[in-house]
Formats: structure tokens, sequence, C-alpha cells
């Protein structure tokens, strides 16, 4: 298990080798993924989906570029991760994938296909701790009682999370941290779930701000573009904040 | 105007009143509302539209995902004209007698009664860097295998690629009307005069097909210009921008990113400009009377 971000993409590395990858974040196609990139900006502080992206007390804008330029590696420089358009489950099931972000357990076709897997925490990646869940995929095996238990522990990040961040000391993209730390029947029973549960107290919330869906669907060609070299981290970055900046109000 | 010839205009425009209402309602209306939306602000959500006058067009101007969108449309609107009239013909030519005809024909046709959905999909699969068959098969030959749709080399040709596929049993059964509607007996007149095929395609075939030309050299570059479902499907405009169409960003800018229908508006009064101006300079280049 990688403890580390170097043991991560050390692993990934010996694991890549012809069209068979290491790491992957993602679900379908891994370039295009706007949870992952949710997940790379928006967890490390600042919210890409924000406006404005930059500004704030401690340059928040590196934040998102140090993601940008991880995320450029995976497909780039390392190459660790299948090509853009790649179907990471199909990939998964193949087993030309070694270690997946974002595929559910719970993920269709994944439980059809019986493939053998564990879940583990991801290791610290980045200078800001990082949640590794994406905000649509808590999912929780049968049966019902089990699944209610396991959703009252693991609260997932509501979209617009405007109306219920503290105020005074909340700031964009961050908000209380979130979830039932007390162990529940489910996080007993299912072991996956410790291992959301254990990282509540960095959930943060994403996307505080109306403009959310036109932000993300401007993020998911830019952080392609990271992703096949087409553009470095940090112009990304800077091109996407123009572009988010430029909404309409 | 004598009383029976009133009464026969009255009962042809009854006939045709259903179908110019709807004429009216669904092509004429909407046509009128995008233009004068085109010169306002208009937004879901707005109460009011305010006028603007060329702002909208103006900041097109400015709009570098709108450029690259446009450019991204020429260059498949090129790539795909190149492939597609000249590829159909061929096939056409050879399908026009032989014994396998009527199979081959049917055969070339079945991907165009696919939806684009379907085929888009289909391709998806079959270009999968990882799990793909075309890319495990070029493996096999000891071919350089890539990511087509991944790659912003490869990406517009590979939907190229798939539009030819999809579409050339469309053109192949179009250039089959025209090449059965030219008379034998031209043929024969020609033959008797000494000429032989090679000639005779370039004296009598190619020059009677000129409507058809017409018609599938203007069908097919209005379709280019519009194309958005393969690109939708196959790379959503990706890697980057590199495929992105000017139909997918003015449906993402009028659907998507804030329901900016004024600025949607002018970017499809532009697109139909464009489209307007190359078919006039097709319908200038390729017109002409065809005489037996």
């Amino acid at each position: 298990m990688p403890a580390s971000r170097d043991d991560l993409v050390a692993m990934a590395k010996q694991m890549s080798k012809g069209d068979t990858f290491g790491f992957a974040i993602g679900t379908v196609a891994p370039g295009r993924y706007r949870g992952a990139s949710r997940t790379c900006s928006g967890r490390t502080g600042p919210n890409a989906h924000t406006p404005p992206i930059s500004g704030g007390r401690r340059s928040p804008s590196r934040r998102p570029i140090e993601v940008a330029d991880f995320w450029a590696g995976l497909g780039g420089p390392l190459k660790i991760s299948p090509p853009a358009n790649a179907s990471c489950r199909d990939a998964f099931i193949a087993g030309k994938l070694g270690m997946w972000i974002a595929g559910s357990w719970n993920f269709t076709g994944l439980r059809d296909a019986k493939v053998e897997f564990t879940v583990a925490p991801v290791p610290r990646l980045f200078k800001q701790p990082v949640v590794w869940t994406m905000p649509h995929q808590f999912t929780f095996p049968k049966p019902k009682s089990l699944d209610r238990a396991a959703r009252r522990g693991v609260d997932p990040h509501p979209v617009d999370d405007r109306s219920r961040a503290p105020s005074g000391r909340s700031r964009p993209g961050r908000s209380r941290p979130r979830g039932n730390r007390t162990p529940t029947r489910a996080s007993r029973e299912i072991p996956s779930s410790e291992t959301l549960l254990a990282q509540a107290p960095n959930w943060q919330a994403g996307q505080p701000t109306p403009k959310w869906v036109a932000a993300e669907n401007l993020t998911r060609p830019v952080i392609e573009s990271v992703y096949t070299a087409q553009k470095p981290g940090k112009a990304a970055m800077e091109d996407l904040a123009r572009q988010i900046n430029a909404l309409p109000d | 105007m004598r009383r029976d010839d009133r009464g026969t205009w009255l009962t042809a425009y009854l006939f045709l009143a259903p179908g110019l209402l709807l004429f009216a309602v669904f092509r004429v209306y909407p046509l009128l509302e995008g233009l004068r939306l085109s010169f306002t602000n208009a937004r879901l959500g707005r109460a009011t539209y305010s006028f603007v006058g060329f702002a909208n067009y103006m900041r097109l101007l400015d709009d570098t995902r709108f450029q690259v969108s446009l450019t991204n449309t020429f260059v498949y609107t090129v790539g795909s004209t190149r492939a597609h009239p000249g590829h159909s013909l061929v096939l056409a030519l050879a399908l026009n007698r032989g014994r396998l005809r009527t199979l081959l024909r049917s055969a070339f046709f079945f991907p165009f009664t696919l939806s684009v959905v379907t085929v888009g999909l289909a391709w998806l699969w079959l270009l999968d860097p990882v799990v793909g068959p075309f890319n495990y098969y070029l493996k096999a030959l000891g071919a350089p295998v890539r990511s087509w749709l991944a790659d912003p080399h490869t990406a517009m040709w590979a939907i190229v690629g798939t539009t030819v596929w999809w579409v050339t049993g469309y053109y192949l059964v179009i250039y089959l009307a025209g090449l059965q509607d030219i008379p034998r007996d031209v043929y024969e007149a020609a033959a008797l005069d000494g000429a032989g095929a090679w000639r005779a395609f370039w004296a009598i075939t190619l020059p009677l097909l000129r409507p058809v030309f017409l018609f599938v050299f203007v069908t097919h570059i209005i379709g280019s210009f519009q194309i958005f479902g393969q690109v939708f499907v196959l790379t959503m405009g990706g890697p980057g921008d590199a495929t992105r169409s000017v139909v997918q960003h003015l449906y993402e800018t009028a659907f998507q990113n804030f329901f900016q229908f004024g600025s949607a508006s002018a970017m499809a009064w532009v697109l139909f400009a464009i489209i307007l101006v190359f078919s006039l300079l097709q319908f200038r280049l390729l017109r002409g009377h065809t005489e037996y």
C-alpha cells in the first residue's frame, strides 16, 4: 500500500508497461474527468470553480497549479495513467489498471465482472491534505439498513453548500468538516466506510457559487489539455481562471 | 383571373396551409426570433432583455474558443469533403454493375441506418486505446498503436474516419441514382465514336453527374459545418479543444454555460452566414445546364 506520493508514483511506474497502467483518477475518460479535477483542485484549499480563482491571503492559485502539474504528469512524462479517453473501468476489469481513484466499488459493471480488489486510503499527494472522495460516488452495499446507517455517517458534500457553510471563518471552497466521526454500525461492518470516515476531518465542500455548472463545463477541456500535454499546468489554470471570471453575472 | 382559376388557387393554398403553417411556426419564427435574440442580452432567468446592438457579434471576435471551434469546423469540413464525395463515387461506379451489387449496396448503406449516438459509441469502443480491438489488431500486425481520440493530432481525423464510415452509404445511393439516370444511348454513341471507358467517364459520366455533385457537395458541406453528434459522443470536443465544433460551442453557450441565448444566437447567425456563402459559391461553381 503506498504511504506517500513518491511511493504511489514508484509503484505505478513499476506496474506501467505498454497498455497496462499503474494509476488512474477518473471513471471512464481520465483526461476529461471533472470529478477528478474538482477533487484535485477543489480539495486543496481554494476552489478552482469559485471566481475569482486567484487572490487571497496565501496565494491560493499555487495550489491548483500544483495539482495541475501532477495531473499533467500522469498522462504525460510519468506515463503511469491510461490515455485521456480510455475507459478506466474496462481497463481495471481487464487487469490493465493497478490503482484507481474515483472507481466506486459499486460501479456499474464492476460488481458483475467479479474482479477482486481492495479499498485503501490514498496517501497525501499535495501540500494541503486532500480527501479523495467523489461527491456523487459514495456507494454502500445492501442491505438497506446498512446503507442508511452509512449514509448518515458519511454525508456526501452537497453541491451548493453556501447556505450551510459556517460564516466568518469560511472561505471559498471550504466549509466546516462534515460527517459523523463516531463509528456507525456501517463503519464497523463495512471496512470501506471506515476508510471514508477516517478522512472526514479534512472534508471540504465545493462550489459555493451559483456558477459552478458553467465553471465545471469550462474546466473539462482545460484539464484535458493539461492531461494531454497541450498546455502547461500554470497556463491552463490561468486560462481557466480567465474563463470562469468572464462568466456573466 | 377567372372564377375557375381562383377556385383552383384557393384549393391549392388550402391544401398547402397546414404545411405552410408548420413551416412558419417551427422554421421561420425560430429563425427570426434567433435573429432578434442575437441583438439582446437574453438569458434564461432574466425577466427582461435589453437591446445590445452588435455586442454579441463583437464579443465573438474576442472569444478565442469560438475561433478555435470555427477553425476545427473548417478543418473537419475540408477533411471530410476531400474524403467523402470521391470515395463514394468510386464505390458507386464499382457497385453500378456486378453480381453482388445488391448485397454490397445494402452492406454499405447499413451504417447510415444507425443513429449518430450508436455509431459514436461503437467507434468509441473500437478506438479505445487500452481495450479497443482497433489497437489490438494494429499491435498484432506490428503497427504502431496510439490513442486516436486522445491525441490532438489524430482526434479530428478519427472523427472524419468515423463519419466517412457512417455516411458513405448515403452518398453511394445518391451517386448510384445519378449514374442510372444517365441514358445508355449516350455511352453507346460514344463507343461507336471510339471512346474508351476512361474517356467516357471523363466526357460523359462526370459532366452528366454535375447536378448530383451539386446536391452532394452542398448537403455535405452544410452538414459538415453543423457537425455536433459525432464530436459530442466521441471526444466531447477534446482533447482540450482540439475537436470542438461551432455547434458544440453554441450548444454549450446556450444550454450549459449560463443559458446565454443572445450570444448563442449570434453564433448561430454567423454560422448561417458562412454556410450561405459556401452554398452560393458552390451553386456558382457547379451550376450549368446538363446537355445530352
